[in-house]
């Protein structure tokens, strides 16, 4: 006994049932063409969310201390507490090492600057965000310097005010400023101009923060300096592999040990890099809502009208089932009923997912439908099809035999 | 070997509080190329009867044989392989499948059988004329009169050249002069060598048969042997509505 499914009278009996074919393919094709590319954009958040920042995240811990005694308002002061704290940080047991710096990475935003080849035209120069932090700062985010060299103390200026600078940028801005390569002892203007350029000492090799997108996330630039303000002092403290816990315990003691009129607030890179992606885990958040809202909404849909058609069709699977057809036969006629619509409703789903793609590539920055991304969706989305036909299908193959004789 | 050998067997439905017995140990013999009419009043069991003969429901207790094979404690795959090989339905409501046309109707149980494409369009073509509509095949059942209809359904059931067809009422839905017209299709049926076992009440209908039995009560009258002309069936028992509703 075959049970075959029998696709040409399925299809001219659903091309007799325009009206139902047509509300589930357009349901269907309507979720698929919001749901791919939603999806393509949730994948191009989480993709910015696992970018490797080059920073030894896991390891460090941000301390932001805020002072309110007199003393502060002397720069000296400031500079010879500066230079306190960081012996005692590095002086603790599991420290591997810290760094002052004028913003956290990955906090989102920060400080930035426009800065081209000394003599270049304004215009041509190029942003980059900018950090300021003592000679630590690369073993301490764990960044490597791949050409030349890092900060010296010698690099720290010992007054306020402008001074000629010897600065590290990252490869990818070395390369935007000098494409021939030859960055390393090219002077560069920040705002200096020619009494006070900039020299390029020292390149990481990467490293990437958060700042609203674009290539200036990877270019970057530090400033040797002791950073710290009459308000404000930040403080990266990297600790030894498996020792965060225990640094991130005693931390606060350590500072009020050296200076205690000052309030002490920790946060871990979590907390930090947190407010640097609030915007893209949102935009993770709401898009993973309206594809699961879709998905859900055309489940549900894709179930009711197969609830109803069995409970319309109750006498002819009754019939069907008196002809011949055994139980596995009328499951499999509901399943390849549902495939049938689905693949129209994706098929045309498909051609509204590209065009409504090409909409948003070109005016909301959102990247192209990745062939996988679209062959993983559709086999997905005629999967959920299955699944929502499943429990009415097994309802209507339950259905007895006898019903072909019953009046109903 | 008769066609269909029936001993004893008891149908029972139950509720929470009710059991009704519809079919009382019913015993029947039928031969191969008989056409035998069942007939009583309503509530009497006879759409339970053909449920059952017919393998759309099953029975409590007894045997059954269908062509020499017991069927009495067969699954769904080996009972639904029956009903299409061996079994033709003639049902009262027709019970073609309006989305498909006439020509996909009666293909239905011809494509549950596997049958190749070639040997489907033969047989339908061929049952299809035999009734008088070769000429509407790609009509839909909504397009044809109820006679139209009940030919396509004997068409189908025709189709699967099947040894035994199971008309349920028939005529039921069927003005007097179409019901005759497909009672003498039926008969040229059985002549060609078809057993025909029909559930009616009417006794017009019932005429036709070679042999005529009654229900009551879930009991099986055979009156092979008396004057089936002369039985008046409003003289027999009234039967309680009530109890037995459940058999309709």
């Amino acid at each position: 006994m075959k049970h075959s499914i029998h696709i040409g009278p399925l299809l001219r009996s659903m091309m007799r049932n325009k009206t139902r074919v047509l509300l589930l393919t357009v349901e269907i094709a309507v979720t698929v063409a919001v749901a791919l590319n939603c999806s393509a954009m949730i994948l191009q958040q989480l993709e910015v969310l696992r970018r490797d920042t080059g920073i030894a995240e896991n390891e460090l811990i941000g301390v932001e201390v805020r002072p309110w005694a007199a003393d502060y308002q002397d720069f000296q002061y400031r500079q010879r507490i500066a230079r306190e704290d960081l012996a005692a940080i590095r002086a603790m047991p599991g420290v591997r090492n810290a760094t002052i710096i004028n913003t956290f990475p990955l906090q989102g935003g920060g400080s930035s600057s426009l800065a081209g080849p000394l003599g270049s035209p304004r215009e041509e120069w190029i942003r980059t965000p900018v950090y300021s932090a003592d000679p630590q700062v690369f073993d301490t985010l764990g960044l490597e310097i791949v050409e030349g060299r890092g900060f010296r103390e010698t690099d720290i200026p010992t007054e306020p005010g402008p001074y000629i600078a010897n600065v590290v940028v990252t490869r990818d801005f070395a390369d935007a400023l000098f494409p021939e390569g030859n960055a390393i002892g090219q002077s560069i203007d920040t705002g200096g101009g020619e009494e006070y350029p900039d020299v390029i000492v020292g390149i990481v090799g990467h490293m990437f923060t958060p700042y609203g997108g674009g290539p200036m996330e990877t270019r970057i630039t530090f400033f040797p300096r002791l950073p710290s303000s009459t308000q404000r002092s930040q403080y990266l403290v990297r600790a030894e592999p498996g020792a965060v816990d225990q640094v991130y315990a005693s931390l606060t003691q350590t500072f009020v040990n050296v200076e205690p009129r000052r309030a002490v607030a920790l946060r871990t890179m979590d907390e930090i890099k947190a407010g640097g992606y609030i915007q893209n885990n949102l935009m993770v958040d709401i898009y993973t809502v309206v594809v699961l809202l879709l998905l859900f909404v055309t489940a549900l849909g894709i179930f009711g009208i197969t609830a109803y058609s069995v409970t319309q069709r109750t006498k002819q699977i009754g019939t069907r089932r008196a002809l011949g057809a055994p139980k596995q036969a009328i499951l499999h006629y509901f399943l390849a009923e549902s495939t049938l619509v689905s693949l129209i409703g994706l098929g045309l789903g498909l051609i509204g997912a590209y065009g409504l793609n090409v909409l948003l590539v070109n005016h909301a920055g959102a990247p192209k439908l990745d062939p996988v991304l679209v062959l993983v969706g559709s086999l997905s989305l005629w999967m959920l099809g299955l699944l929502a036909t499943w429990a009415p299908a097994q309802r209507a193959s339950r259905l007895s035999p006898a019903l072909a004789t019953r009046t109903v | 070997m008769p066609m269909l050998y029936m001993n004893d067997v008891v149908k029972s439905y139950r509720t929470d509080l009710v059991q009704t017995r519809a079919l009382d140990h019913v015993s029947l013999e039928i031969e191969a190329g008989e056409f035998v009419s069942v007939s009583g009043p309503s509530g009497s069991g006879k759409t339970t009867f053909l449920n059952v003969t017919g393998l759309l429901d099953t029975f409590d207790e007894g045997t059954y044989q269908l062509d020499g094979v017991d069927v009495s404690r067969l699954g769904d795959l080996e009972q639904s392989r029956i009903r299409n090989q061996k079994i033709g339905f003639v049902f009262q409501g027709f019970n073609l499948i309006p989305d498909l046309d006439i020509f996909d109707n009666v293909d239905v149980p011809l494509r549950y059988r596997g049958l190749s494409s070639k040997e489907r369009k033969r047989r339908i073509d061929e049952g299809l004329e035999r009734v008088g509509l070769g000429g509407r095949k790609h009509h839909l059942p909504s397009q044809l009169s109820g006679g139209q209809q009940q030919r396509v359904a004997i068409a189908r059931a025709l189709a699967g050249e099947p040894k035994l067809i199971l008309a349920d009422e028939p005529t039921g839905n069927l003005d007097s002069a179409t019901a005759y017209e497909i009672m003498e299709l039926l008969e040229t049926v059985n002549e060609a060598g078809t057993t025909i076992l029909m559930v009616t009440h009417d006794p017009g209908c019932a005429a036709h048969a070679h042999r005529q039995v009654h229900l009551l009560d879930g009991r099986l009258i055979d009156v092979r042997e008396e004057a089936v002309p002369t039985l008046n069936l409003s003289q027999l028992p009234r039967v309680d509505e009530s109890a037995t509703a459940a058999t309709a």
